[in-house]
């Protein structure tokens, strides 16, 4: 009995993609790619990977005679392969400011019911980056200027040099990474925008909610880099 | 002239079939096994995860094939389970039947397979094997994608507010449209080509001898490996377009209803989105109107990048371009008639 070589190939792929399911499932990082509505396809397919990797190699010999895979073969297994090789290079892969500024940002949705109570809410309960985004677009009539804010997002800056606020951004995903849309609100900080904080880098900002040119802002009084959470989007149905 | 550059084309072309299908030798292993050896090592020295490009082209590269290739795998199952465990008695009635019997039969079992539209390649070249019209393969194929309830819901939830009914209605009808008009038109025409396209893969995946379980296996491995390529390398194109072509190209432009139409199917194309998520994008595109947005969510399902692909192995680019043209028409007659509908 003997390897074949071809069988063997095919192996090795469905095993390193059960290995990046299982690995993607086991240590959470599946919410980096995928959203709520399909995150059961990351443990339906390290499952069905690891039972299909484990048939495959029960029948990886043979007895009869054995070929070499052709080129076109592995050619095909290294591109099945590529997101695996992928992930190795670039291990944490992040959507960032050019995500944000190709795909442009988006009109909040009225996610549920709470959106609507949160509206109603004194101005004194501390807000996040969606109420003021939601009030941006008309969603929250009664938050009021002076209100409490807290702010953690992308860290975006247009213009450092000249530029006397910035932009916090966040993603909503809903199947996964390619349909995210990005939120922001900007932020005129006391001061200079944070020196060691770069474009990309996760901040959190506290202040309080202002008006300028017509648009809901943050008079930020504290800026600080922070880092990235497990799940960096909004999520929603 | 002509006839000399067609034989020389031809004759590359064979080539480098025989070149590609022909034993690896020692040389070429270890030269791809280097190669990517080599470049793996280059990248983690590199920190290619510092250059936003690239950061944001493997996240969505990755996203796109973690999320589709689930979804191959349960078409591809499905795909197996009826090569092996139905009986071809049954498909022999069916087969039997008029096309005009079939048709339904495949809007409802589309109603009744709520995947995306990776899952119901494999699926549907495997109702051509076992004998079902080449008409009522396709508009199942086609329906499946857009006529299931998390479809339907995920539309209604993403308008709510903004003609949500409309929309609803809407992308099922026209949905339902394109699959019927397409499936009749490239079916009846294409009869031969897709019988023996699908044909053509089954070539040395013989598995009569096996028990059925090695053989639900070895189909479901076989389509797998055929397909799952073809869906990676279109999640690699579709990431490559999203990180180098950004919306503004398209914002601003004249939101004449045709024109609006034609540039969201065109954006739909590039951007390679699953259908249950892509009404969260489409309204996003405030400027435009909303018959254009419903061209934008009938349009992708059908026909994007990564489904080109998958096409493209499974039915040729023959089918590719027959499957663009008739799809895009008749989206397009059925966005303007929305548009007037709802003006």
């Amino acid at each position: 009995m003997r390897l074949d070589p071809t069988r063997t190939l095919r192996s090795v792929a469905l095993a390193a993609w059960a290995g990046l399911f299982t690995y993607l499932w086991l240590s959470g990082r599946w919410a980096e790619f995928i959203g709520p509505r399909t995150e059961w396809v990351v443990p339906f397919g390290a499952i069905v990977l690891i039972v299909v990797t484990v048939v495959s190699l029960v029948g990886i010999r043979t007895s009869g005679p054995v070929q070499r895979p052709s080129v076109g073969e592995l050619v095909s297994v290294a591109v099945l392969v590529a997101p695996v090789l992928a992930l190795i290079a670039v291990p944490e892969p992040r959507l960032g400011a050019l995500a944000a500024e190709n795909k442009g940002d988006a009109a909040p949705l009225v996610l549920d019911e709470d959106a609507e109570r949160d509206a109603a809410t004194p101005a004194d309960e501390e807000l996040e980056l969606f109420d003021v985004v939601a009030a941006n677009n008309g969603y929250a009539d009664t938050v009021g200027v002076g209100s409490r804010v807290k702010l953690t997002g992308i860290f975006r800056d247009p213009d450092r040099e000249t530029a006397t606020s910035f932009l916090v951004t966040r993603f909503r995903i809903s199947c996964c990474a390619a349909d995210a849309q990005g939120y922001s609100v900007r932020v005129e900080p006391a001061g200079r925008p944070p020196k060691d904080v770069e474009q990309d880098d996760w901040v959190e900002v506290t202040g309080t909610m202002a008006r300028s040119g017509g648009e809901w802002i943050v008079k930020g009084t504290k800026a600080r880099e922070i880092e990235p959470p497990a799940n960096p989007y909004l999520t929603g149905s | 002239m002509i006839s000399h550059v067609a034989t020389r084309t031809a004759t590359r072309t064979a080539s480098l079939r025989t070149a590609v299908g022909r034993p690896a030798g020692d040389q070429t292993i270890w030269l791809i096994g280097a190669s990517l050896l080599l470049w793996m090592l280059v990248l983690r020295v590199a920190d290619p995860g510092s250059v936003a490009e690239i950061s944001n082209f493997v996240l969505v590269f990755l996203a796109v094939a973690v999320e589709a290739l689930p979804f191959v795998l349960l078409g591809a199952a499905v795909s197996a389970g009826i090569a092996v465990f139905v009986s071809d008695r049954a498909f022999g009635r069916i087969s039997r039947l008029p096309v005009r019997l079939q048709m339904p039969a495949a809007i409802a079992g589309s109603l009744a397979f709520p995947v995306c539209e990776c899952g119901s390649v494999p699926v549907a070249r495997r109702l051509l094997l076992r004998g079902m019209h080449p008409s009522a393969a396709l508009t199942f194929m086609l329906a499946a994608p857009v006529l299931n309830p998390v479809v339907l819901f995920s539309t209604y939830v993403a308008y709510q507010g903004r003609a949500a009914p409309e929309m609803v209605i809407g992308r099922a009808g026209v949905g339902m449209i394109v699959a019927v008009v397409a499936g009749l038109a490239i079916g009846r025409r294409s009869e031969r080509l897709l019988s023996s396209r699908s044909q053509e893969h089954e070539h040395g995946h013989d598995h009569s001898h096996e028990s059925r379980g090695k053989a639900f296996v070895g189909h479901l491995t076989g389509d797998l490996f055929f397909m799952g390529k073809f869906v990676v390398a279109g999640a690699a194109l579709a990431a490559m377009m999203q990180t180098a072509v950004p919306r503004s190209v398209i914002e601003g432009v004249t939101t004449a209803p045709q024109l609006a139409a034609l540039l969201l199917m065109g954006f739909a194309f590039l951007l390679s989105l699953c259908s249950e998520a892509d009404a969260f994008v489409a309204i996003s595109f405030t400027d435009f109107p909303l018959s254009s947005q419903l061209a934008f969510l009938t349009f992708g399902p059908v026909i994007d990048i990564k489904l080109a692909l998958l096409y493209a192995a499974t039915f040729g680019w023959a089918f590719v371009g027959r499957i663009t043209a008739v799809t895009a028409g008749t989206v397009l007659v059925a966005a303007m008639a929305f548009h007037a509908l709802i003006s």
